[in-house]
């Protein structure tokens, strides 16, 4: 005998929701989860009107469905958003190539604007020579990193007000497991928000783009779920080149803790947010490179430490500790460094400390006066 | 999208083996290396033993906690840790230093076994093994905490027989391996308490380690406690006020207990436990206990580094109102109006809804545990709003009832609501 589905509507269940472990029919397993995210979106301010969003979009499942489901809302619910797609291609033969395709697809599905930077363009190396290079290992941290970056510098060259990545809950458990486990508490206390802290930096830096992540509570099995009943095709073949042993061990048994309680996700988000750090901790002020002008920790961000160490044959350089890095950059003569792959050079220096950020409304326009001069910006 | 690097760098690598067989003491450079910890520090036997109980000591020195004429209670259980921590507390007392703070010892021993299975042999083992020690032994079964908990005399314990029914048919109820873990760690440490009260102590030795903290920090994240992290794991945990418990061996590794317990020939007993029978399988607890041994082989810092961060959070007691029933650690609010409870929430409440009423199920607000207005799902489940915390909701919600709890749990629970109710009639008027 056929299960009705849990809300009454009638109809016959045909799926389970992972996330409650209710049975559901098609109609309100959608209705319920584009809610949950529309839920985000407007309880999270994520968004305002007559904004501009790019989509970070890779071709994989959360991209398709975020594309997709923005798309939606967006028109339901008259957003009054301009929604555009950026792609980065890394330059790995055989996965980023076919991906690309995917969302040249959702582009013409869509109707949407895409924008697709390389890291050949913009660093003048590809995965595969940076792979060649350096071996398997190791290798995710340069793409991280220059991911980071590339997006923001895409987000900069579209104009956009806003950039949406496709982070699901599953991802934001499993950083505030890593970060727990690395130490990172800097990390752990801004990882669970749905909107990047980026927007207390100056708005002429390119690094000012904030990022939302509008599927923070949506499970990553109830993405592929909307993606299949939507009959949404996305790219699924694994990166050729992660084998980073340590988060492969945390994703795996965040699986396992999901099939033992579906909550656990929720949960673990949960603690995340709820965990405070001692004020006493030294936290990473948030400035920007004084080389490239985007949002980084230290003097110099760590794109270009990467990119100066691979343009110097010491690609090992960036990967140790900072304080290392340091006393290695040191020793380069200032007249080496090359300048030719960044797009501008920006010098503000001040510093954001004592500031009460939590006390400025959210999209306010803020002045910032330091020394010699006045900066403006959007909070 | 590949999200791997997203969050910054990850430069944890494997640690490279180092031959160190046939090495001499780091320490004192003259003797043969026995045990090699980190896999990389070597040590000969008498150095490991006065390093290890020097961070015994020193644990408890510079928290700066304990006073002349403090009376605590020392929660043995017999194993591993447990045994170490009497040795340590007896060599303690025994060297002849000066400036020595003068404090009075309790061991009371918590009978946890099954009716079935238990065997009468074990409690007479018990006792014959710290027989040696001189401070007064106390015996009590789990089951006390459905009566009015009282100490019975070690010596004594010998000829009774197990009364552990009532928490074991508790136990037997619950629907998750998970929630039965966690409920009876709760209830056990009230019993703890309850003890500590009655035999007039202050304060309360767990012989927890730092592997213990690391897992305990990791499973308490996943079971949703992470406000309540720097009490379940750090050295001291004031959640009650009068009696504060301490981990005075939170800086000692499992190893070191191991090899501690094996120079000094030490041996643990580990009798049955009434969880054994509960729902067999894989907890939330036990997988993460697993996960962290099995990456402590390759990334041996790993337990540190989690402990580290433990130590670096904070209770936040400014937000919060009311005290939880079960673990009595205060209740957190979250004004956020986008979190992690209100999401899941809404996925409850939207399952149930269907796609009839999309509209009007964001706009209301959501607020767990506690019923805002007079939906369906309230009305039904929870009469009085109980007074519970995110995660020991779930713990109940794995429960038909709550009948079969402990009646202090229980009464606890009930004062905490109706303090709750009280609080929100003239909430308006508070400052």
């Amino acid at each position: 005998m056929p299960v009705k589905c849990r809300s009454g509507c009638g109809r016959n269940a045909i799926l389970k929701r992972p996330k409650t472990g209710d049975s559901l029919c098609k109609e309100c397993f959608f209705c319920a989860f584009e809610t949950e995210v529309h839920h985000t979106i407007t309880e999270g301010r994520l968004f305002k009107k007559g904004m501009t969003v790019a989509i970070a979009a890779s071709g994989g499942k959360d991209s398709t469905v975020l594309a997709h489901v923005m798309k939606t809302l967006n028109e339901r619910y008259d957003y009054g958003l301009r929604l555009v797609l950026l792609s980065i291609d890394e330059g790995i033969t055989g996965y980023r190539d076919d991906s690309l395709n995917t969302v040249k697809r959702n582009q013409e599905d869509y109707g949407m604007d895409l924008k697709i930077l390389s890291y050949e363009d913009l660093y003048g190396w590809t995965m595969d020579k940076i792979v060649a290079q350096i071996g398997k290992r190791n290798n995710c941290t340069f793409c991280g990193v220059f991911r980071r970056q590339a997006l923001d510098r895409g987000a900069a060259i579209q104009n956009v007000d806003a950039l949406a990545t496709g982070h699901n809950a599953d991802d934001i458990a499993e950083t505030v497991i890593m970060n727990v486990m690395r130490g990172d508490v800097a990390r752990l206390s801004r990882c669970t928000a749905a909107i990047s802290a980026s927007y207390f930096l100056p708005q002429e830096s390119e690094g000012a783009i904030p990022r939302v992540k509008p599927l923070k509570y949506s499970y990553e099995k109830e993405i592929v779920m909307y993606a299949y009943f939507k009959r949404l095709v996305y790219f699924s073949t694994e990166c050729i080149y992660a084998p980073n042993a340590y988060r492969g061990h945390a994703r795996a048994f965040l699986k396992d803790l999901e099939k033992i309680r579906p909550s656990a996700i929720m949960d673990i988000i949960h603690s995340g947010e709820q965990m405070k750090v001692r004020e006493s901790v030294n936290k990473q002020v948030r400035g920007i490179c004084t080389q490239c002008g985007f949002v980084s920790s230290q003097e110099l961000c760590k794109a270009c430490t990467l990119l100066e160490g691979l343009n110097k044959g010491m690609p090992k350089l960036g990967i140790g500790k900072t304080s290392k890095v340091k006393k290695a950059l040191s020793t380069i003569a200032a007249d080496q460094v090359s300048h030719t792959t960044f797009l501008r050079k920006i010098s503000i220096n001040f510093l954001f400390k004592k500031v009460f950020w939590s006390t400025i409304p959210r999209w306010s326009t803020v002045y910032l006066k330091t020394a010699n001069k006045t900066v403006q910006f959007y909070y | 999208m590949c999200s791997i690097g997203d969050d910054g760098t990850e430069h944890m690598e494997p640690v490279a083996f180092t031959e160190l067989y046939q090495s001499v003491c780091r320490k004192c450079s003259e003797v043969k290396a026995q045990v090699v910890l980190q896999s990389k520090f070597a040590y000969c036997r008498t150095c490991f033993l006065s390093m290890v109980s020097h961070k015994y000591r020193s644990t408890l020195g510079k928290s700066k906690v304990m006073k002349h004429g403090d009376k605590v209670l020392v929660a043995f259980s017999g194993n591993d840790s447990s045994v170490c921590l009497l040795d340590m507390i007896q060599s303690a007392k025994d060297d002849g230093k000066k400036k020595k703070i003068n404090t009075e010892m309790v061991i009371v021993f918590i009978d946890e076994r099954p009716v079935k299975g238990g065997d009468e042999q074990d409690i007479t083992s018990i006792s014959e093994s710290i027989k040696a020690y001189e401070f007064p032994k106390y015996y009590c079964p789990l089951d006390s905490m459905y009566e009015i908990p009282a100490p019975i005399p070690l010596d004594e314990a010998p000829g009774l027989a197990i009364s552990n029914e009532s928490i074991e048919e508790c136990l037997q109820n619950c629907k998750s391996r998970t929630s039965a873990i966690d409920l009876l760690k709760k209830v056990r440490h009230r019993l703890l308490y309850l003890l500590a009260k009655d035999l007039g102590c202050n304060k309360i030795f767990l012989p927890e380690t730092n592997d213990d903290s690391a897992v305990n920090i990791i499973s308490n994240i996943a079971l949703g406690r992470g406000d309540q992290l720097p009490l379940d794991v750090g050295f001291m945990d004031d959640r009650r006020g009068d009696i504060v418990f301490l981990r005075p061996l939170c800086e000692i590794s499992k190893k070191e207990v191991a090899f501690y317990n094996a120079f000094k020939k030490l041996d643990p007993i580990v009798l049955p436990s009434v969880i054994d029978k509960v729902r067999t399988g894989d907890s939330i607890q036990s997988l993460t206990e697993n996960f962290i041994t099995n990456i402590g082989v390759t990334f041996p810092s790993t337990v540190h580094t989690i402990v580290a961060t433990g130590t670096k959070l904070l209770v936040d007691r400014e937000n919060s109102h009311g005290v939880c029933g079960l673990c009595e650690a205060t209740i957190s609010t979250n004004d956020d109006p986008l979190s992690s409870a209100k999401a899941t929430e809404l996925s409850s409440r939207m399952s149930a809804l269907g796609d009839k009423s999309a509209d009007t199920s964001t706009s209301e607000t959501v607020n767990y545990g506690r019923c805002s207005s007079a939906n369906d799902c309230c009305s039904k489940r929870c009469k009085p709003t109980p007074s519970l915390c995110y995660s020991c909701l779930l713990i109940a919600k794995d429960f038909e009832s709550t009948e079969t709890w402990p009646p202090a749990v229980r009464r606890s629970i009930d004062e905490e609501s109706s303090l709750e109710a009280m609080r929100m009639k003239i909430e308006d008027y508070l400052l």
